[in-house]
């Protein structure tokens, strides 16, 4: 009998669009970002829904989980701005990883600085996080309408080193040397502090957040921190359709 | 130094009755010849909703098929979730000391909590109230399989007064153990004066420093949570013993290879809900660690584990004798990737040419038995 494994189902060609990046291996500094609000939710989906959402080169978890990333970035190269990246909680052999498949900046110029260093495929739009006394909300709006709509409510402050969110490095699909392939995004943070509350989901539009597949379940976790976070240059991309297990990643650099 | 078998029941896709049946069936007839051959345990996870990985969920049913099957070996709870959602302190009292019965008085209580995304949250459990629940559990259990008749009110274990029954076949009950993973658990383990059932895909020394703390600790245990002190090291590895040292290594590797995508399923609570219950990564966190520095990219595979030749795994055994460690208790199958005569032939081997080497008075009146 064959075994049958639970890799990705999804054409990787379908991953592929206007904003997949061109990623610049040649950045080999860090960028550092300090006290960003970053307000992060975590929410079940089906397991046959996130395997098909995700290509072959990656395996998902069961349950399912769509990961929801909002960075609130005071003072930047490119100045202030709002980050949403949505995406599913997958593996690349056992190491976890959140696969980002959509990317939504709130200025040009955070879109300039952001997509070829980290891979991801930033759209500009109307991102916000907003902090209201017994909540905190954060939206990305296209064309004024609302795709995505996330709040916090009941926050617990958590101390002790539960305080420092265990995020994993995000893939994304991104170009390097024009040939497209899956790019690893590594970055480090520094918790300052962290609310853990109950999330709820407002709005959450499947189709234009580029997981056409996905319906929601059961919100598992959200989370808000202020962190000072670093980028690292890219060390590593993967094969777009064969898992790591078969063909290993590439080493884009040596590391640091 | 004793040496057991640890089963988690992982089962390859697609499932099918015939495919189940097999996993369980080849576990019972893997445990029948270890008994025979110098193994002096079977210890068994309990998980639930694991696809594929392990779909242990009765640990005590399987306990009870093996106990019908042999004669000596202990029969270990490796572990029972003492998280209500789960079981009741109650029933889980009952159903070791059932056991206990069926056996003759072979059980080996082990104890924890999960650690699975995946379980705690498909149970709807209180993620941050599992260690309490852990703790009231361990206290409470033992009085209810010593006293006629008790009554608890804690948070977690309420119950007026009633008999718990039966009372275990073992005067006064069977040893308690509990799994330790996360850092800090061997001293919480120590202070109640539980067996530590040590859980960690480290190398052997790194947790030196640990066993050590439990020894310590443990000696100076006045009020155990049971009616005795359990001053005992039973730690979990992996075993594949051929005659060709390279054979042993790939096979070893196919199946470590296996385990870890099996594990890749699963989601770690702390990998996605910030809990002070939970700041480590658990069983995984060894091997799910991204490397930080070049060298830790590069490193060799895990030397606690036990693939290889004879002469290399009675070395890795003496470097865990010299840890402290008292009993070994070895996967030796992942997902039935290798043929069950292969399993049993490499059992078979590892009795003759490594269990052989480590001598304890009842295993070797066994071997000279099976002679």
């Amino acid at each position: 009998m064959t075994r049958e494994l639970v890799f990705g189902k999804r054409d990787p060609q379908t991953l592929l669009g206007p904003n997949t990046a061109d990623v610049d291996v040649t950045i080999d500094s860090d960028l550092e970002f300090k006290g960003v609000q970053l307000h992060y939710v975590i929410v079940e989906t089906a397991a046959e829904l996130a395997r098909a959402s995700v290509p072959p080169s990656l395996h998902s978890t069961a349950p399912g989980l769509v990961s929801i990333h909002f960075w609130n970035v005071q003072d930047s190269p490119a100045g202030a701005f709002t980050l949403a990246m949505v995406g599913l909680v997958a593996r690349t052999n056992f190491k976890p990883r959140h696969f980002i498949v959509s990317a939504f900046a709130s200025t040009a110029a955070a879109r300039e600085l952001l997509a070829p260093r980290c891979g991801i495929p930033v759209e500009v739009g109307d991102v916000q996080q907003r902090e209201y006394n017994d909540a905190i909300i954060s939206s990305v709006s296209r064309d004024g309408k609302t795709i995505l709509e996330v709040s916090t409510h009941e926050m617990q402050i958590i101390l002790g080193s539960a305080a420092a969110l265990k995020i994993a490095p995000l893939l994304t699909i991104g170009r390097v040397d024009g040939e497209p392939c899956i790019i690893q995004c590594e970055t480090s943070y520094e918790f300052s502090n962290t609310r853990r509350g109950k999330p709820k989901v407002h709005r959450f539009d499947a189709q234009a957040l580029g997981l056409p597949l996905i319906e929601l379940g059961m919100p598992a976790l959200s989370a808000h921190s202020v962190v000072d976070a670093s980028l690292h240059p890219l060390r590593f991309s993967l094969d777009i359709a064969r898992p790591a297990e078969e063909v290993a990643s590439t080493r884009l650099r040596a590391a640091a | 130094m004793k040496f057991g078998l640890m089963y988690e029941h992982s089962t390859p896709r697609p499932f099918t009755a015939q495919g189940q049946r097999s996993v369980f069936e080849n576990a019972i007839q893997q445990a029948k010849v270890g008994e025979q051959i110098g193994f002096d345990s079977v210890w068994c996870v309990e998980h639930h909703f694991l696809e594929e990985y392990s779909h242990s969920s009765c640990p005590d049913l399987f306990l009870a098929a093996v106990a019908r099957e042999t004669t000596t070996m202990r029969l270990g709870f490796g572990i029972a979730t003492c998280v209500p959602g789960y079981h009741s302190a109650i029933r889980l009292a009952e159903k070791a000391a059932f056991l206990d019965h069926l056996s003759g008085g072979r059980v080996e209580f082990g104890t924890g909590r999960s650690s699975t995304w995946n379980e705690l949250g498909g149970f709807g459990a209180d993620i941050d109230a599992t260690k309490e629940s852990w703790d009231e559990y361990v206290r409470a259990i033992p009085q209810m399989w010593t006293k006629d008749r008790t009554a608890f009110d804690g948070k977690h274990v309420r119950m007026p007064e009633r008999a718990v029954l039966p009372k275990p076949y073992q005067d006064p009950h069977p040893p308690m153990w509990v799994a330790v993973t996360a850092p800090g658990t061997e001293i919480e383990a120590a202070e109640r004066g539980l067996g530590c059932l040590m859980l960690s895909m480290a190398e052997i020394s790194k947790n030196v420093p640990r066993y050590k703390l439990y020894r310590e600790t443990i000696a100076k245990c006045t009020k155990p949570v049971g009616s005795f002190v359990n001053d005992s090291i039973t730690a979990v590895t992996w075993m594949y013993c051929h005659e060709d040292d390279a054979v042993a290594l790939a096979r070893g590797k196919e199946l470590f290879d296996t385990f870890s995508y099996l594990a890749g399923q699963t989601v770690e609570v702390s990998e996605i809900f910030p809990s002070n219950a939970y700041t480590a990564f658990g069983l995984l966190a060894a091997i799910r660690a991204d490397p930080t520095a070049p060298e830790e990219a590069t490193k060799k595979s895990n030397s606690s584990f036990l693939f290889g030749s004879p002469a290399r795994l009675r070395e890795t055994v003496q470097e865990w004798q010299e840890a402290g460690v008292d009993r070994l208790i070895m996967m030796i199958q992942a997902c039935e990737i290798i043929p069950q005569d292969e399993i049993l032939k490499s059992m078979r081997l590892f009795s003759e040419e490594v269990i052989a080497h480590f001598p304890d008075m009842e295993i070797e009146v066994k071997l000279e038995e099976v002679a």
